[in-house]
C-alpha cells in the first residue's frame, strides 16, 4: 500500500498469511511488528539510513512464507486445544439434554434396544470427555515430548475428525432410535424437539471446527 | 553458522539465554547474537514460535510489560524450564567431550 513502511507492507503479508484464534493471531503479529522496529532502531542507531534499517530488520526477520509456516503452526495448535475444550464443555450440556427426556418424557415403557442404544451413547460420550480431559492435563507434557508444532497441530486435528465422527455418530443414532419409539416425540414434543435441535447445532458446531483444525495446519 | 545446524539446539539456546533473567523478544535475539559473537545466522523471526513452543511445554512463561515506556511481552523461564536447561546443559558437556575425545585428539601414534 502507498505510503506505508518496508515494515507494515511485511507485517501485512505475514497478516495476510495467518488464520486462526484472533487474540492469538493478533499477538503474534504485535509481537513480530515491535521486533522489526527494534531491529530497524538498532540499525539507525549504527548509522544506516530509514529505509536501509528496515530492509535489513524484514531481510533478518526472514522470508514471509516461511515465518507464516511457524507461526501458523501455533495457531492451528491453539485452534486444536479449543476444540478439545469445546467437546469437554459440550459433551455434558447434550448429555444432560436427552438424560432429562429420557426421565422425563421418553417414560418408563422404553424397549430393551433403546436402552441398549441409549447405553451405548452414554458410553461414548464419557469415552470421549475422558480422553479430552486426559489430553488438555497432559497437554504440557505432550508438548515436551513432541517438539514439532506442526506434528502437535496434525495429531490434533486427526483425533478431532475422528472424535466429531464417533460423537455425530453417536448422536444421530440416539434422535433416530428416539423417533422409533415414538415418532411423534421428536417432532410434537417440545422438549425433546429443543434436544434434537441444541443435538444438530452442537454436531454441526463441533463439525467446522473439526475441519478448521485441518485446514489451519494445511 | 547456518539456521539448519542450530534447529536441533534452538530451544536450549533459548532457555540459556533467559537463565536468571526476564527478556522481550528482541533483547533475546540481541544477546543471541551477542553470546555467539554473531555466527549465530537465523531468522530472527523463527524465535518467536520457539518461545511459544517452550510456553506451551511449560519451561517459559510471559507476559504483557512495559519496557523503556513501550509494551513488550518479555519472557521468563520456569521451575521446569531451569530443570530442562539444566539437564541440556549436561548432555551438551557429555556430547562435547565425546566429540573432543575423537575429533580434537589428533592422529593415531604411529605402531611400533
Amino acid at each position: 500500500m502507498a505510503g506505508q513502511s518496508l515494515i507494515d507492507d511485511y507485517v501485512d503479508a505475514l497478516a495476510a498469511r495467518l488464520r486462526g484464534p484472533a487474540a492469538l493471531r493478533r499477538d503474534l503479529l504485535t509481537e513480530a511488528r515491535d521486533s522489526l522496529h527494534d531491529a530497524a532502531e538498532s540499525y539507525l542507531d549504527a548509522g544506516f539510513d530509514p529505509e536501509e534499517a528496515q530492509r535489513r530488520a524484514v531481510e533478518d526477520f526472514g522470508p514471509v512464507g516461511r515465518i507464516a509456516r511457524e507461526y501458523q503452526a501455533e495457531l492451528a495448535v491453539a485452534h486444536g486445544v479449543r476444540f478439545v475444550r469445546s467437546l469437554l464443555l459440550l459433551i455434558p450440556l447434550v448429555h444432560g439434554l436427552w438424560e432429562l427426556n429420557r426421565l422425563l418424557w421418553v417414560g418408563e415403557g422404553q424397549p430393551d434396544w433403546y436402552r441398549t442404544v441409549a447405553q451405548a451413547t452414554d458410553l461414548t460420550s464419557w469415552v470421549l470427555a475422558g480422553s479430552a480431559a486426559v489430553i488438555l492435563i497432559a497437554f504440557r507434557w505432550l508438548a515436551r515430548l513432541i517438539g514439532d508444532t506442526r506434528l502437535v497441530g496434525r495429531l490434533t486435528g486427526a483425533w478431532s475428525v475422528g472424535a466429531v465422527g464417533v460423537y455425530g455418530f453417536s448422536l444421530l443414532t440416539v434422535v433416530v432410535a428416539t423417533a422409533g419409539v415414538d415418532p411423534g416425540l421428536v417432532l410434537l414434543s417440545p422438549p425433546v424437539l429443543l434436544a434434537t435441535l441444541v443435538t444438530f447445532a452442537v454436531v454441526a458446531r463441533l463439525v467446522v471446527l473439526a475441519r478448521r483444525c485441518f485446514v489451519l495446519v494445511a | 553458522m547456518k539456521a539448519d545446524a542450530l534447529r536441533g539446539h534452538l530451544d536450549a539456546l533459548l532457555l540459556a539465554t533467559l537463565d536468571g533473567r526476564e527478556l522481550h523478544g528482541y533483547a533475546i535475539i540481541e544477546a543471541l547474537q551477542l553470546r555467539s559473537g554473531g555466527a549465530l545466522d537465523l531468522p530472527t523471526g523463527t524465535v518467536y514460535p520457539a518461545l511459544r513452543r517452550l510456553e506451551r511445554a511449560g519451561y517459559v512463561r510471559s507476559e504483557w510489560t512495559t519496557v523503556s515506556g513501550r509494551q513488550r511481552r518479555t519472557y521468563q523461564l520456569t521451575t521446569a524450564g531451569k530443570k530442562a536447561l539444566t539437564a541440556e546443559r549436561a548432555a551438551w558437556r557429555e556430547f562435547t567431550t565425546a566429540i573432543e575425545g575423537v575429533l580434537g585428539s589428533g592422529p593415531w601414534p604411529a605402531k611400533a
